[in-house]
């Protein structure tokens, strides 16, 4: 290849924001939506004698508005331009804008890219998860007083489901999105995904997601919290049908995340990288992604039952005319255990993927903690009842969820009995990655003991539906993974994006976190077994001592998340101190690349053929692959 | 580094059979996905049934169409059938793909004629909101896969018509052929599973 | 410091720990843990509690134990030299197998001490429409009290009293009281903190609670699932009283809502206050 010098004249700005971009998908979703809604109205008014229904929100216009503004917006991203050429019979291609030569503007389009797609779903997540913070500190801000009302009841409730909403909806893909989209073709040696277009879908269809709930607010808000029990959700305003296009449209996303990057593992490992010798990390992303490939379809169906019961006035839910209320609990814990599995199991991988590093040692036990893994993905889909132990289901099951539930604590085990082998007699070094994984640790310890009790049906029936529950979830989904996100952050952020993080920030921010997280969710047990109720706008009076205690400590939350929205503005945007390739000093595959990664990962592909964890082994085995980016 | 245009390095490309295989691998994945949403509704139904709500499983005289039901099920078995063969027989790919193809929007046409014709609404009860809730939705699905056949068939069509490319162009994994004969495999698993699922449905929601 | 120093280290600080904290966690914190002893199921409660919590601290003290020495025995003194590495360990079998045993052990004990608790009397709990543990020492025959949750009020109504439906909630003490509850409209719960109940009230269901009350006490009752808008305003004071007390209240309440109560619809175990009601 001769070095020619080439010029070429970038078009002016306005002429390069026409096109298939981030500006068009917008325009067309707000014209989709509005073509939507107006055919819902066409649609109601000579079916309302067919359908019966009462004079309230017209839920098929909004649900077609928000089917065909969704449709607008990817269209106008250019999900559309691949299938009609398929359609037309054009053979199929894999690359979209994947040259760097287009800079930043790749990021606000159609990009195959998976290392651009995960720094997308970096931001778009981060920002969904300020929101739903947001949304947290006023539900502490309303429960200060019990008399007091700071929100109406009825907006009180829409920002408790917006909190857990967004939360369960953003969260589940916090570590799937970002990382394992970064991480999972340079540790497996396949430098793409198997379908790049499916991940950057999943990518914008989380984003649409993300917009469609906030729009609750402009149809009434919703009172069902995020688990959207029926027949509460079929009588509600039209609000609800905001939080079932979230849900679905999540599902989806979360559907085909997982069935990407299954078949990338599956089906693209570079030679020598077998199952046994598959990274931790990748071995979390696998199990996880066998639960979102399977539970989501059912919380899918799920939800479409109540949009038709909503809309068609079908009966699923709605006991008066052959549904049952006990079908939404089934259906939606169905999903919804293995979801809070979605939840735990990244964290469980990364944790296990950086004690090695900082401990500089091999994980120990590698085949028991896969074992766990696995185990906790099998158990997932036989524990449901547990959330329905008092909801008056047959009595003679719950001795046997009571022992599946008691069960899974077992594998639940086996990540902990690895890192505690992990590090023994190690080398261990405090950085903020590990003290975030340490954090980790204990937090996920009283989070998995609280699911104990809540597991014992005795016991459960002192707790069930009040703060301690809350305790317990947030201890193992906020403490467990929300830390173990931080952890990877800390540590994948310099070798992503080539910058410094601020190591004193960091400290400052994982200190703060850990005590405020602790004062703000410990006490929450005691209030759940003092009989506080959830989702409650006002309490015994009591119990004020102890709630104001509670906000106080969640606005100190608020402002450790400053603490690192600063870290991050300060290093990566103001200063931008280049980082070096492998600071960690880790010698897993993605480090030992030049940072920043090139576009095409490595130029050849990979031999593996070392155990991932080569830590105190003399004389230390070659890095498979060379820092320059070939094989060694 | 040079002011100019920077040295591309030699990329090699990846081994051929990754895209086969994802191709085959994903049809499999997406069998599971698809068996666990319409298990949703396998669970409704029986649950109603069993729970009988205010004695409301069916709310007044409601019947299965069985002829209807009968006629979209053997369309859609004799979709399931064609596309197969046209995935085992190269040279007749085409024909057959294109009849597995029709067959399958005759068959959405067939239950949206059952639908305008039935002698129940979606309010008379429990059965009738998951025989309207579970067809519904296994029209809309039958629709995305009558979209990945009918790419299928037109990649075969255009590449009667223009021949086959050689060397194989940039940025496409493996040979067209190749391609084309791992997706019409993956394709049509998929839709015999999916139909299979649809026979499934057919025999709880008007046998059973 | 050779490997076997290290842990017997761990298991002393563990032990002393544990011996310290168990009894401290058993006898003085689990006996302050609400609901309290006001009744059989609400004591059964606490017992189970105590026992989780009981077994909870040694082993949480055995993590924290393990992670904290670790942290601190084994950390890089020299964080400025060269990066040096540990020894290479990858696993221990015996180890291994030991962890599972024991892990397992404690499971299954839990499971099965919990089942022989919730069989013995249903715990408080609800147990659906045909429940399959009832109180064995039943005081007098069990009054059937039956409890209607709506958007947002508990109400509650005898049928051995001739179908009386009151607003308030007494109940006679030492007797074992079968709750029957259902709802009208949504998903409720009927939480009688004190009393140690807890059954969810399903819409056209029967959710069915023993309770066998002992010394009379006033006791909170709370809406423990979100039923809409007012979910937090959904509670209410109960009374257990004395039996003479008791018939002389519902004597009262009948005389009182005699009129009310012709009009009711007749008792049931759930109802359908309107037949065509469809959501949207």
């Amino acid at each position: 290849m001769s070095a020619i010098a080439v010029t070429t004249e970038k078009p002016p700005v306005w002429r390069r924001l026409i096109g298939f971009n981030l500006l068009t998908a917008v325009v067309l979703g707000v014209v989709g939506y509005l073509i939507g809604y107006w055919i819902g109205g066409r649609i109601n008014t000579p079916s309302t004698a067919f359908f019966s229904s009462d004079a309230g929100e017209n839920d098929i216009s909004v649900f077609l508005g928000y089917g065909l503004g969704v449709v607008g917006f990817l269209i106008g991203l250019g999900f559309a331009n691949y299938p009609v050429r398929r359609m037309l019979g054009y053979p199929p291609t894999l690359a979209e804008h994947e040259s760097a030569d287009e800079g930043l503007g790749r990021y606000f389009r159609l990009c195959t890219d998976h290392k651009v797609v995960a720094l997308q779903y970096m931001v778009g997540i981060g920002f969904f998860f300020a929101i739903g913070g947001l949304n947290a500190m006023l539900i502490r801000t309303e429960l200060l007083n019990p008399n007091t009302h700071v929100f109406g009841a009825n907006q009180y409730l829409t920002l408790v489901g917006m909190h857990g909403s967004m939360m369960m909806g953003m969260m589940t893909s916090s570590i799937l999105g970002p990382f394992a989209n970064w991480l999972v073709p340079l540790m497996i040696g396949s430098r793409r995904m198997a379908f790049p277009r499916v991940e950057a879908f999943t990518f914008w269809l989380l984003m649409a997601a993300g917009v469609v709930l906030i729009t609750t607010i402009f149809f009434g808000g919703f009172q069902t919290g995020w688990t959207g029990y029926q027949p509460l959700g079929a009588e509600g305003t039209a609000g609800y049908d905001a939080y079932i296009g979230f849900f679905a449209l999540v599902g989806i996303s979360m559907t085909l995340l997982g069935f990407n990057l299954l078949a990338t593992i599956i089906t693209m490992r570079a030679p020598g990288m077998t199952w046994t010798r598959l990274p931790i990390f990748v071995w979390g992303v696998v199990s996880t992604a066998i639960l979102m490939l399977l539970a989501s379809p059912m919380l899918a169906a799920a939800l479409f039952m109540g949009a038709f019961d909503r809309t068609v006035q079908t009966g699923f839910y709605v006991p008066g005319v052959g549904g049952s209320s006990f079908l939404w609990q089934n259906l939606f814990w169905v999903f919804g255990h293995p979801e809070v599995y979605i939840v735990a199991l990244p964290g469980f991988g990364i944790a296990l993927e950086l004690l090695p590093v900082f401990c500089r040692k091999p994980l120990w036990g590698y085949r028991v903690a896969v074992a766990g893994m696995l185990g906790v993905t099998l158990l997932s889909f036989f524990v449901w009842q547990h959330h329905l132990f008092v909801s008056g289901i047959n009595a003679d099951l719950r001795p046997f969820y009571m022992l599946s539930t008691e069960l899974i604590s077992i594998p639940t085990g086996f990540i902990f009995l690895s890192a505690m082998g992990t590090l023994w007699r190690g080398r261990i070094r405090l950085t903020v990655p590990m003290l975030f994984v340490l954090g980790w640790a204990f937090n996920f310890l009283f989070g998995g003991i609280s699911g104990v009790f809540l597991s014992d049906a005795p016991s459960d029936v002192t707790t069930h539906g009040s703060f301690f529950s809350m305790a317990h979830f947030h201890y193992t989904i906020m403490g467990g993974l929300v830390f173990t996100f931080f952890a990877a952050i800390y540590y994948w952020i310099p070798k992503m994006t080539g910058y410094k993080l601020s190591e004193r920030l960091g400290r400052i921010h994982f200190w703060s976190l850990f005590i405020l997280f602790n004062a703000t969710f410990g006490p929450l047990f005691a209030l759940g077994f003092m009989g506080m109720p959830r989702r409650v706008v006002t309490y015994a009076s009591n119990l004020q001592p102890l709630n104001d205690w509670v906000s106080v400590c969640a606005y100190g939350i608020g402002l450790s998340m400053l603490v690192f929205l600063w870290n991050v503005v300060s290093s990566l945007i103001l200063k931008r101190e280049p980082e070096v390739a492998n600071a960690w000093n880790s010698k897993s595959p993605e480090f030992q690349l030049p940072t920043p990664v090139p576009v095409y990962d490595f130029e050849r592909i990979p031999v593996f053929d070392a155990d991932p964890y080569p830590y105190g082994v003399e004389p230390a085995p070659v890095p498979t692959i060379a820092p320059a980016g070939g094989t060694a | 580094m040079e002011a100019s245009a920077p040295v591309a390095p030699h990329i090699e490309p990846e081994p051929r059979e990754w895209q086969l295989r994802a191709l085959w691998v994903g049809a499999r994945m997406l069998c599971g996905a698809a068996s666990f949403f319409f298990m949703a509704f396998l669970f409704a139904y029986f649950y109603l049934r069993s729970l009988d709500v205010n004695k409301s499983w069916k709310i007044g005289h409601v019947t299965a169409p069985t002829g209807w039901g009968v006629a979209i099920v053997v369309v859609l078995v004799a979709s399931a059938v064609l596309l197969r063969l046209a995935s085992r027989r190269p040279t007749s790919a085409l024909p057959l793909g294109s009849a597995a193809l029709g067959l399958a929007l005759l068959s959405i046409v067939l239950q949206v004629i059952t639908w305008t014709t039935l002698g129940f609404g979606p309010a008379s009860g429990g059965y009738a909101s998951v025989y309207v809730g579970w067809t519904a939705w296994y029209a809309v699905f039958t629709v995305a896969c009558a979209y990945w056949i009918e790419t299928q068939m037109a990649s075969l069509w255009r590449m009667g018509r223009e021949g086959v490319k050689r060397p194989r162009a940039e940025g496409v994994p493996a040979d067209d052929v190749e391609l084309l004969g791992a997706g019409l495999e993956a394709c049509s698993f998929l839709w015999a599973f999916y139909v299979a699922l649809g026979v499934i449905a057919w025999v709880v929601l008007y046998l059973v | 410091m050779s490997e076997v120093n290290h842990f017997r280290r761990v298991l002393l600080i563990w032990l002393v720990a544990s011996v310290i904290a168990t009894p401290l966690v058993i006898f003085v914190l689990a006996p302050i843990v609400p609901p309290g002893n006001g009744t059989v199921e609400s004591s059964g409660q606490v017992t189970d509690n105590t026992v989780l919590f009981g077994l909870s601290t040694p082993i949480a003290l055995a993590v924290i134990v393990w992670f904290l020495y670790a942290v601190i025995a084994f950390r890089e003194r020299d964080t400025g030299g060269a990066v040096l590495d540990g020894p290479p360990l990858r696993g221990d079998a015996r180890i291994q197998m030991w962890w599972v045993v024991i892990t397992t052990t404690i499971v299954l004990f839990l499971a099965g001490y919990g089942s022989v608790r919730l069989l013995s009397d249903g715990a408080g709990g609800g147990q659906g429409p045909n429940p399959i543990a009832a109180p064995s020492q039943a005081k007098d025959p069990a009054l059937q009290v039956q409890v209607i949750a709506q958007q947002w009020q508990f109400t509650y109504r005898f049928p051995g009293y001739g179908g009386v439906e009151t607003q308030h909630l007494y109940i006679p003490a030492h007797t074992t009281i079968e709750f029957n509850v259902t709802s009208l409209d949504v998903i409720h719960s009927f939480w009688a903190f004190q009393l140690g109940v807890k059954a969810d009230a399903n819409p056209g269901e029967n959710n069915i609670a023993y309770v066998t009350t002992k010394q009379p006490l006033t006791f909170n009752i709370r809406c423990a699932e979100l039923c809409g808008v007012w979910h937090g305003y959904m509670f209410d004071t109960g009374h257990v009283v004395t039996k003479a007390q008791f018939a002389a209240w519902i004597a009262v309440q009948r005389a009182q809502f005699a009129p009310a109560t012709r009009s009711l619809p007749p008792y049931s175990k759930s109802y359908f206050p309107d037949p065509q009601r469809l959501g949207g």
